[in-house]
């Protein structure tokens, strides 16, 4: 037997566990998708062919979870992108206190969304949160915003608990490459007579494309699962002004026991997921940096 | 002045009594199976349901040797969770508290009371239930499956002290109600120096402003499907009942539309709403002064109701409520109903209804005796009294739950197009059109003939209480 | 003209720290907050001015949450899954990244296949993994979501550990072949102890991603295996009071494995974060 046969056999336990614990589940739920499954009547699946995936597109519920989706996601990209650019490119100028700050920095990455979600709320209270109260100082007049209860606030209050949590994880891992490049290429350009701009846009961000490209996926990929949040601050209200596609598929199949639907939907929503991860890595040809 | 004769006759009459109790206690003791080591788990949703299994827990241990253990899943997820299992013949509870409105789901897996009361001779005292709660929230098809736990109403809080300030009476119809909604609005009626909102409501996602909808709904005659299986939503008294909704928007705390039972509850007692329809549980909240700053100010009345061919209509609601029973598939069956007999006997059922920290409302005719309660707020008899009347007059008056399969989707589905109103994207009639539609696709979903023989079960069963569609017209 | 200039680096530099501050202000307030309103009095949290700091500190609320809410058994599930769960992946991961390493087992189209299921939407799983485990009787037990929770940990776990294997110098390990370790041997004795702190972080990534779940938690469990989210999660949901102080304290508690993490190994956290697959 050969070293390397011999090392095929050490990848025989991950790959057990993988299909066993997703690949089988999701072919099995491909089944699923393909079936009118009511549960608590107590009959089997009836096969009903695509249908469910019929319904999906036809039903207005579900395209409304799909646009809030992205009205959530877009946005929290964005703002977690520029300013955790921002606070890298700020740390990664100073020396004195800089892991220090780090630490402080990161600390809401790590913690639990619903644990995070239990805070904002506390903090969003119209009448007994901070916020309206700290706002009420600087305007000198009583603010009682009603951040999770106004339709047209309650998208945006969620998606800033995002942002809070997951700009410093932007912010980590582009400083990660920041401090990876040589300070020397600084150094000469600015002998060169080089402006920051210039240095900014022809050195810094081309090294860190990869960090850019491997942060940003990560993000979109998680973003489209959004479902702590959701779960925890709004339970997709008010009327269904925050409920993402991940929410509806968990309530549809597993609240109101569509299951086949339920499965359907998640169908559809791995499809997006892998489509448009696809996507971003051809456009950015990650596989040929990395 | 006794005779001789009599007091012989009464000295016998002891020595039977005695004889009778021990030998009583004897035969009792016998026929009760003993349950050592048995430790049985109880799907509680929430620490004040299962603190009135935990008042008794130690006695019964004591007595029967049987254990409990405690489930605290939310009521958002108690019914799935229980389904899921049950679907497969599963379930880790061996009893199970639920709400009514899932009855006809739930009967398919709970254990027949009957047969078990014959089998270990056990006396639940069902002529002692008040009707709308044994044979509606307990009964499917005329089976009883379960016995209540929490005899859920809506009524009507109100703060006397701002209501007396400015000539108020408590509102008698939804018109009243929103005009004193929008008089108190903005007026700093507690003198704490700050302006107070009008009226508070609980319109969270996922049943809430269905129900307090359906307060309305039920007031101008309304109830869920006409005979042939169409919802009757949109009908006029529908559309009447979004339309006094929306007209207290301005009028609600901000937060409203995220607000559930206790938030909705604390803008009451913490004194920023002087009135709101609540479950009666906030009766009892208002008056504890650990939590609440209108103590002794509150007082409560039967929720507004709508004239009708000049005269008053009143019918109130019972959303929700909870009813305990014992799944088919349950490793513990006879201990179970055990612990339920103990647990619902006349005296410990008003005990635990009793209790300021229980959030359970009396469901036993017997539990409405006035005395019981004195004990409770001493110094507020008079508001004891009308709680007490209150809570019986609603219970009578009445509508229950839609309880067919489903239940859950059409009430969900209804929430999400009543709030849509709320927040101004859709018009009443607009929202009730496209309700009515989200429940005639649920009703296909679930098969439109078998929908309609459910409906028909739960219609006969309010019939029978007399509670029937009445149109609206002015 | 040099002081000028040393002046302004001086300014710029203040302004940096300044700026740096206000957004460390951002980030921990919400966690102060949250601990304070576990320690307030409930009514010093319904105070409209709010109440900045509590007074009295109370701890009548982790006292509840003990004994009312009975929290321990929650916390020893947590501990039970999030634990066995994580020597679970190590134990998997291990190999499996060194073979990738070493022998480039499967291409790098393996790799990158372990790598995408780390995209997959949980609720595909959570769908389907809830009917085979409810017909398989693993419902409310500990197992389901120790299984569970691979699905994201491994390829998390294989990645981070293959870059660790790449920077390995090969030849430690092959000296202590020459002088006459198994493969198996040199890899658990030599390079194992070597990339030990990495194999600690990985670890402990692990531990919280398992901690923190919700969504495949609040599904799974409801007594017997119940984790911290669920608990939480349940008071927050509780249909009969705003219990914002216990369910507070419970969140509290559940982010002091993160705060751990975050505080001991920075160092490592960069590199966890980005999954391995930056290459510094």
């Amino acid at each position: 037997m050969t070293r390397k046969w011999r090392a095929r056999i050490f990848v025989i336990p991950v790959l057990v566990l993988i299909l066993g614990i997703t690949i089988f589940p999701l072919i099995y739920s491909l089944g699923i998708s393909l079936t009118y499954y009511y549960l608590p009547a107590g009959i089997s699946p009836v096969f009903v062919g695509v249908e469910n995936y019929i319904t999906a597109f036809q039903d207005p519920e579900f395209w409304n979870s799909l646009k809030i989706t992205f009205k959530i996601a877009i946005p929290a990209l964005f703002l977690e992108f520029f300013i955790g650019f921002a606070l890298a490119l700020l740390l990664n100028g100073i020396k004195k206190g800089r892991t220090v700050i780090a630490s402080f920095l990161t600390t809401p990455v790590m913690i639990a969304p619903a644990a995070a979600a239990m805070a904002f709320r506390l903090l969003y209270h119209p009448e007994y949160g901070p916020i309206n109260a700290f706002l009420s100082v600087l305007s000198n007049k009583p603010v009682k915003i009603d951040w999770l209860g106004s339709p047209n606030i309650s998208f945006f209050s969620i998606l800033l608990v995002d942002v809070w949590q997951m700009t410093p994880f932007i912010m980590l891992i582009l400083l990660a490459g920041l401090s990876s490049i040589p300070e020397e290429l600084y150094e000469s350009a600015r002998i060169d007579g080089s402006s920051s701009f210039q240095i900014f846009k022809y050195i810094t961000l081309p090294l860190l494309k990869l960090p850019i490209i491997v942060a940003i996926l990560i993000r979109v990929i998680d973003l489209l699962k959004f479902f702590d949040l959701v779960y925890v601050l709004t339970m997709g209200g008010p009327a269904r002004t925050t409920e993402t596609i991940t929410f509806f598929t968990y309530f549809a199949g597993l609240r109101f026991f569509r299951v086949g639907y339920g499965a359907a939907l998640s169908f559809i929503l791995l499809f997006i997921v892998v489509g448009l991860t696809s996507l971003f890595l051809k456009v950015t040809k990650l596989k040929e940096i990395a | 002045m006794l005779t001789k004769n009599s007091k012989k006759v009464l000295k016998y009459v002891g020595l039977c009594c005695i004889v009778i109790l021990l030998f009583g206690q004897f035969v009792y003791g016998a026929e009760k199976p003993q349950f050592k080591g048995t430790t049985i788990t109880v799907m509680a949703i929430a620490e004040a349901y299962a603190r009135g299994f935990k008042m008794f827990e130690d006695e019964i241990a004591q007595k029967y040797g049987i254990k409990m253990k405690f489930d605290m899943t939310p009521p958002q997820d108690a019914y799935s969770k229980a389904m899921l299992q049950f679907a497969t013949g599963r379930s880790s509870w061996d009893i199970v508290l639920f709400m009514p409105a899932n009855l006809a789901d739930y009967s398919k897996h709970l254990e027949p009371l009957e047969p078990l009361i014959k089998k270990l001779g056990l006396n639940f005292y069902l002529d002692d239930i008040m009707p709308v709660y044994r044979d509606i929230y307990c009964s499917w098809e005329g089976t009883l499956y379960a016995i209540p736990w929490d005899g859920d109403q809506h009524n009507l809080y109100y703060n006397k002290e701002a209501f007396a300030e400015y000539g108020l009476t408590p509102p008698t119809t939804w018109d009243e109600y929103d005009k004193i909604a929008e008089l108190l609005n903005g007026k700093d009626w507690d003198h704490d120096g700050k302006r107070e909102y009008g009226v508070v409501e609980a319109w969270q996602r996922g049943g809430y402003a269905f129900w307090w909808w359906m307060d309305r709904f039920a007031s101008y005659g309304g109830i869920y499907f006409d005979e042939e299986m169409n919802p009757l939503l949109n009908s006029a008294g529908g559309i009447k009942a979004l339309e006094h909704m929306v007209n207290i928007t301005p009028f609600v705390p901000p937060g409203t539309l995220t607000f559930g039972y206790p938030e909705c509850e604390n803008a009451f007692i913490k004194s920023d709403a002087p009135m709101v329809v609540q479950w009666a549980s906030t009766g009892k909240s208002a008056m504890d002064p650990t939590a609440s700053l209108i103590v002794g100010k509150v007082g409560v009345a039967l929720i507004p109701g709508v004239i009708i061919r000049g005269k008053l209509f009143r019918r109130t609601t019972l959303p929700t409520g909870w009813s305990a029973g014992i799944p088919k598939y349950a490793q513990h069956k006879e201990a179970a109903a055990l612990v339920l007999e103990y647990l619902s006997q006349p005296d410990r059922a008003l005990k635990i209804c009793v209790d300021p920290k229980t959030f359970v409302d009396p469901w036993r005719v017997s539990s409405f005796n006035l005395t019981k309660w004195l004990s409770l707020w001493p110094g507020y008899e008079s508001y004891t009294e009308d709680y007490l009347k209150v809570m019986k007059k609603t219970i009578e008056l009445g509508l229950p739950d839609l309880q067919i399969p489903g239940s859950d989707a059409y009430v969900k589905a209804a929430d999400a197009e009543i709030s849509a109103a709320l927040i101004g994207k859709k018009s009443p009639k607009k929202a009730l059109d496209d309700a009515v539609k989200a429940w005639n696709k649920i009703t296909d979903r679930y098969g439109r003939e078998q929908q309609k023989e459910y409906w028909k079960a739960q219609y006969t069963a309010m019939q029978e209480k007399e509670i029937v569609y009445i149109p609206y017209e002015k | 003209m040099l002081q000028r200039r040393k002046t302004k680096n001086f300014l710029t530099l203040i302004l940096r720290y300044l700026i740096l501050i206000f957004f460390v202000l951002i980030a921990l307030f919400p966690i102060i907050w949250l601990i304070e309103t576990s320690l307030k009095l409930s009514k010093q949290y319904y105070a409209s001015p709010p109440v900045w700091i509590p007074n009295p500190l109370t701890f009548y609320h982790y006292k509840l949450l003990f004994t009312t809410f009975g929290a321990i058994p929650y916390f020893k599930n947590s501990l039970i899954i999030a634990f066995a769960n994580m020597v679970l992946v190590l134990i998997v991961s291990i190999p499996a990244a060194y073979a990738i390493s070493r022998y480039k087992v499967g291409g790098e189209t393996f790799s990158f296949w372990i790598l995408t299921q780390r995209m997959l939407p949980p609720i595909a799983a959570v769908i389907p993994l809830f009917l085979l485990y409810n017909k398989i009787g693993l419902i409310d037990q500990h197992l389901s979501l120790i299984l569970s929770y691979t699905i994201f940990n491994i390829p998390f776990v294989v990645w981070m550990l293959i870059s660790f294997f790449n920077e390995f110098p090969i030849e430690i390990q092959e000296q202590a072949m020459v002088d006459g370790c198994t493969e198996l041997q040199s890899l658990i004795m030599v390079v194992l102890p070597i990339i030990a702190p990495g194999l600690v972080v990985a670890a402990l990534f692990c531990f919280v991603f398992s901690w923190n779940e919700l969504m495949m938690a609040i599904t799974f469990t409801s007594t017997n295996a119940a984790t911290v989210t669920v608990l939480f999660a349940s008071i927050l949901q509780s249909p009969t009071g705003v219990w914002y102080g216990e369910a507070s304290g419970a969140a509290v508690m559940a982010i002091i494995p993160a705060f751990v993490l975050t505080f001991f190994f920075q160092r490592y956290i960069v590199r966890g974060l980005a999954l391995g697959g930056v290459k510094g």
